[in-house]
């Protein structure tokens, strides 16, 4: 039930938010900001109860006329996204609370309901409840970024919504292809797998690539990745956050799940097909990061460039290219999350995010230059950094499968740098800084966000143990099935 | 099937929503006699729909009760209750909606004749009944298109009718045709029987008597390509006659034509027909919406396109038929409430204040209209958005079920292109449902037309209600 009641929490507050009246600012933040802290509280508490080999699956009898049950369960690879989602929906909140913006009630309302939505699509188990959520997902994120985003929100918005939709619904047609022609009989993962291994070989690879082309636009990964730029840049900073570091794991979770739990002789078969894939989006995403001005912009490319390392690790199939990009994931989120939080506070300041504009920061606010240069580091694979084990697992793993091609993956490692560097020399340790006023050291909510992602990064960085030793044993059973 | 002695006590027994329906409409021509308007109509309005609503829910046979013309079955006793379910609501919104001076009797007792009809028109066996009940049912709602008398109202009344009327020749036509070769019957079993074992010409001439047929049915739920009359007349006529026209005529004709179909048989060769202009009603009218200016208009386009993919129901096998159409019409039915009545709250700028006739030029709610209402109305804006949502087939929301629910029992029966279509128009839906959503919720007040939008306690009331039926419902899903 405890999954029953992260799902419930949230969505509660959100109408608890809703019941107080117009006009209680502070009311609405204190209840946002308890909610998601009791949620990561669950999440602790879920990951105890884990650990002690409680059986936390719920299942009820939902959809007699799809065959669908309402069904639940955590394994590791959920439980490190679940508890990614908590943590940086809890950072997302407290990260906000240092601007004042129109319409507050909604605004937490909606990422509170985008908090549920996420932790439903990493714990569900049936495939139909799996995609009410998925598309749930979409709702709130798209309210986030069309009435709170920069100047071409409602484009972003919109554009957002109907791409990742159009790709959801290719996924769904290929499940559901799944589901008929191996005559599954029920939507539960397991069923859908053992059906998987039913059917015809050429429908089975077309289910395949529809399924991938569906988690491929989420992921993104080129050239299924136009969205982003315009969803990342126009989202306002915590919508960015959770875009980039959880939304976007919603890709590499189904590809985990899906392609390479059911399908895994098509992975192997379409191996050198999925590596094209992972190195384009690792270089050409490195390059475009590379060519931007807007600090956001290169960090939103730099996403595609990190993502396509879950794609390799994947492509790759064994233990540890796979476990490579579920570490990935969870550094990314803690990595990319902390650059848009870093490039969300230097905009409160400078009202700008031009790499023109907004220098010398290491001088004028020191704690967030070197914020910045932690979270650089910790992007482009700085051993001790959480970027750089899942990294080098994704490397190391693409080399047993692909031999020398895997040097193409392993040079998105020096590209990452590149335009990191680049950040770092422009943004943060050039001259001629200018500001009109004095920009506002950090307030105490920022510094709350920055030390916990940095402590999360280097701790998980040196001690990668403490994530994998959840993740490992799914992954190893998802493999086996 | 049971075939009954049929005496005075079943009819009290069995056809008691239809007496209740009967008694409404004496009822309020009574209040409109006394000059009863106001705050009371309102009331007494809700009062008899829930009657209604109740004496649906308590009075099921407990088996197929019929003679030729009438047979109260599943399908009957699932159409009631919509239908029932959707005029409370209907009823609500209009308590809540119509400023006292503007409420009258007359108005209420049109509505009430024309659910007599659909609650007739949900039972008919038999091409007689049919004509007469699908009359009973469209001659008030011509009257109650054109109620409030405004230019524009007249314009969309009168295409209303002229399509209306050329609908019933046509069925009158195909009946005609169908019963030339049948033997002269007119009972669906009868024709049913009949056709099975006809063969060369009078297959030929049943065939096109079922084309006629369908025809007519095609003109009352908008379905290309005799959707044309739509787009004006729901732009023109007052959003309270939408609210009714748009939702149960609807309703009760999909159904309707469900049992004319189940209980005969489609020839061979016209499915094929249907698959191709149920592929042209969702092509045409989704890229038509896209361009639209008026959100009545959309809510045209948007009914056209929905009646597409009820169509393709109608494509599938045996019992999946009754399942996937009941599942979708109740998804569709809720959504479009939810979609056209936020509108009403728009509908007292169109009337002066002696209650009479108004600026010709306004026809419609312009889209500009809605810019910011999440402001002005949290409760209007959530309703209108979820509608949008709805209908457009996004989850947790009913359309989505029901979509997936068509679609994938389309997959099924290995109609994958059809549903591969279907799903690709949904998708080019979202182009237009979410403008709508984007106007009230992310452009600014300030950018808004000079619209004035009301909103008493009991819309804001009615329309939380709705809001929670359509998001709770993954917890009553179970129930389909």
């Amino acid at each position: 039930m405890a999954l029953i009641l992260m799902l419930a929490l949230p969505v509660a507050a959100a109408i608890i938010m809703g019941l107080i009246p117009e006009g209680s600012r502070r009311a609405w933040r204190v209840v946002a900001v308890l909610a998601a802290a009791a949620e990561l509280g669950l999440a602790i508490w879920l990951l105890v109860a884990f650990a002690g080999k409680q059986d936390l699956s719920v299942r009820f009898e939902w959809l007699p006329s799809f065959q669908s049950s309402f069904f639940l369960d955590l394994d590791g690879l959920s439980l490190s996204l679940v508890f990614l989602t908590a943590l940086l929906t809890l950072l997302a909140v407290i990260g906000s609370l240092t601007a004042e913006r129109p319409r507050e009630r909604l605004y937490f309302g909606m990422i509170l309901v985008l908090e549920a939505a996420l932790v439903g699509v990493f714990t569900a188990r049936d495939f139909i409840p799996f995609y009410v959520f998925w598309e749930a997902v979409l709702v709130p994120m798209y309210f986030l970024i069309g009435i709170w985003g920069s100047e071409n929100r409602e484009y972003a918005a919109v554009k957002f919504f109907i791409y990742t939709f159009v790709g959801s619904v290719l996924m769904l047609l290929g499940v559901l292809l799944v589901y008929f022609s191996g005559a599954a009989g029920s939507f539960d993962f397991v069923t859908l797998s053992h059906a998987a291994e039913r059917m015809e070989p050429a429908v089975r690879a077309l289910a395949f690539w529809l399924i991938f082309v569906g988690f491929a636009v989420k992921l993104p990964s080129f050239p299924f990745h136009t969205w982003l730029p315009d969803a990342h840049v126009q989202a306002p900073t915590a919508a960015s956050v959770l875009l980039a570091g959880v939304l976007l794991k919603m890709g590499g979770y189904g590809l985990i799940r899906f392609n390479l739990a059911m399908f895994s002789d098509l992975v192997a078969k379409y191996r050198w097909y999925l590596l094209a894939f992972a190195v384009v989006s690792i270089v050409y995403g490195a390059l475009l990061a590379f060519a931007q001005r807007d600090m956001k912009r290169l960090v939103a490319y730099s996403s595609i460039a990190h993502m396509g390392f879950v794609t390799a690790g994947v492509a790759a199939a064994n233990p540890l290219g796979v476990a490579g990009a579920a570490f990935v994931m969870w550094a990314h989120g803690l990595i990319t999350g902390l650059l848009f939080f870093l490039v969300g506070m230097s905009y409160e300041r400078f009202h700008s995010r031009s790499m023109d504009e907004v220098r010398g920061l290491a001088v004028t606010v020191p704690e967030l230059g070197w914020g910045f240069v932690l979270a650089s580091i910790a992007s482009l694979g700085m051993p001790g950094m959480a970027g750089f084990v899942g990294e080098f697992m994704s490397i190391v793993g693409s080399f047993g499968a692909f031999g020398y091609w895997a040097a193409a993956v392993a040079a998105g490692v020096l590209l990452n740098a590149t335009y990191l560097l680049k950040l770092l020399r422009e943004s943060i340790f050039s001259p001629g800084f200018f500001a009109e006023g004095e920009p506002g050291a950090l307030k105490v909510p920022e510094r709350i966000v920055l030390w916990v992602l940095i402590v999360g990064t280097v701790g998980t960085g040196l001690y990668p143990e403490s994530v994998m030793y959840w993740v490992r044993p799914a992954l190893a059973a998802l493999m086996r099935s | 099937m049971g075939w009954q002695t049929v005496t005075t006590s079943t009819y009290a027994q069995y056809l008691q929503p239809e007496v209740v329906a009967l008694v409404g409409v004496l009822l309020f021509l009574w209040l409109d006699a006394r000059r009863v308007k106001g705050r009371t109509l309102g009331i007494v309005g809700v009062g008899a729909a829930l009657a209604l609503l109740a004496s649906t829910l308590f009075v099921q046979p407990a088996y197929p009760f019929g003679f030729d013309a009438l047979s109260i079955d599943r399908v009957t006793s699932y159409g009631r209750f919509l239908v029932a379910l959707i005029v409370f609501l209907v009823s609500w919104f209009y308590y809540a909606s119509f400023r006292d001076r503007d409420r009258s009797g007359l108005f209420y007792a049109l509505a009430w004749l024309s659910i007599f009809g659909g609650l007739v028109l949900l039972e008919s066996s038999d091409f007689v009944i049919l004509l007469i009940a699908l009359e009973i049912l469209s001659l008030p709602a011509y009257a109650l298109a054109a109620f409030f008398g405004t230019k524009s109202e007249v314009e969309g009344a009168v295409k209303y009718f002229l399509y209306g009327a050329a609908s019933s020749a046509l069925f009158v036509f195909g009946a005609a045709l169908i019963a030339s070769v049948t033997g002269g019957e007119f009972g669906f079993h009868a024709i049913g029987q009949q056709a099975s074992v006809l063969e060369g010409i009078k297959l030929g001439v049943f065939a096109l008597g079922f084309v006629f047929v369908l025809s007519a049915f095609a003109y009352k739920v908008a379905f290309f390509p005799w959707q044309l009359w739509a787009p004006d007349a729901y732009q023109g006529v007052d959003t309270a006659s939408l609210l009714y026209l748009g939702v149960v005529p609807k309703v009760a004709g999909f159904l309707a034509l469900y049992r004319f179909v189940s209980q005969t048989a489609i020839p061979e060769g016209i499915s094929s027909i249907l698959l191709v202009f149920a592929a042209l009603s969702m092509i045409i009218a989704n890229f038509s919406a896209l361009l639209q200016n008026s959100v009545q208009r959309i809510a045209a386009y948007s009914s056209i396109s929905h009646a597409g993919f009820v169509a393709l129901a109608f494509l599938l096998e045996g019992n999946v038929i009754e399942r996937v159409l009941s599942f979708y019409l109740f998804a569709y039915a809720l959504s479009n409430v939810a979609f056209i009545a936020p509108l009403l709250g728009f509908a007292s700028g169109k009337r002066t204040a002696d209650g009479g006739a108004v600026a010709h030029s306004i026809v419609g709610v312009p889209i500009a209209a809605l810019n910011g209402l999440s402001r002005r109305s949290p409760s209007a804006a959530l309703l209108l958005a979820l509608g949008a949502l709805s209908l457009a087939g996004v989850p947790p929301l009913p359309g989505f079920f029901a979509k997936l629910y068509l679609f994938a029992s389309l997959a099924a029966e290995g109609k994958v292109g059809v549903a591969a279509l279907g799903v690709a128009m949904s998708a080019v839906s979202l182009g237009y449902y979410l403008r709508i959503v984007r106007r009230a919720y992310f452009a600014d007040r300030e950018h808004a037309a000079e619209a004035e939008y009301d909103q008493p306690l009991a819309h804001h009331l009615a329309a939380v209600f709705v809001s929670l039926a359509l998001l709770a419902f993954p917890f009553y899903a179970s129930f389909f």
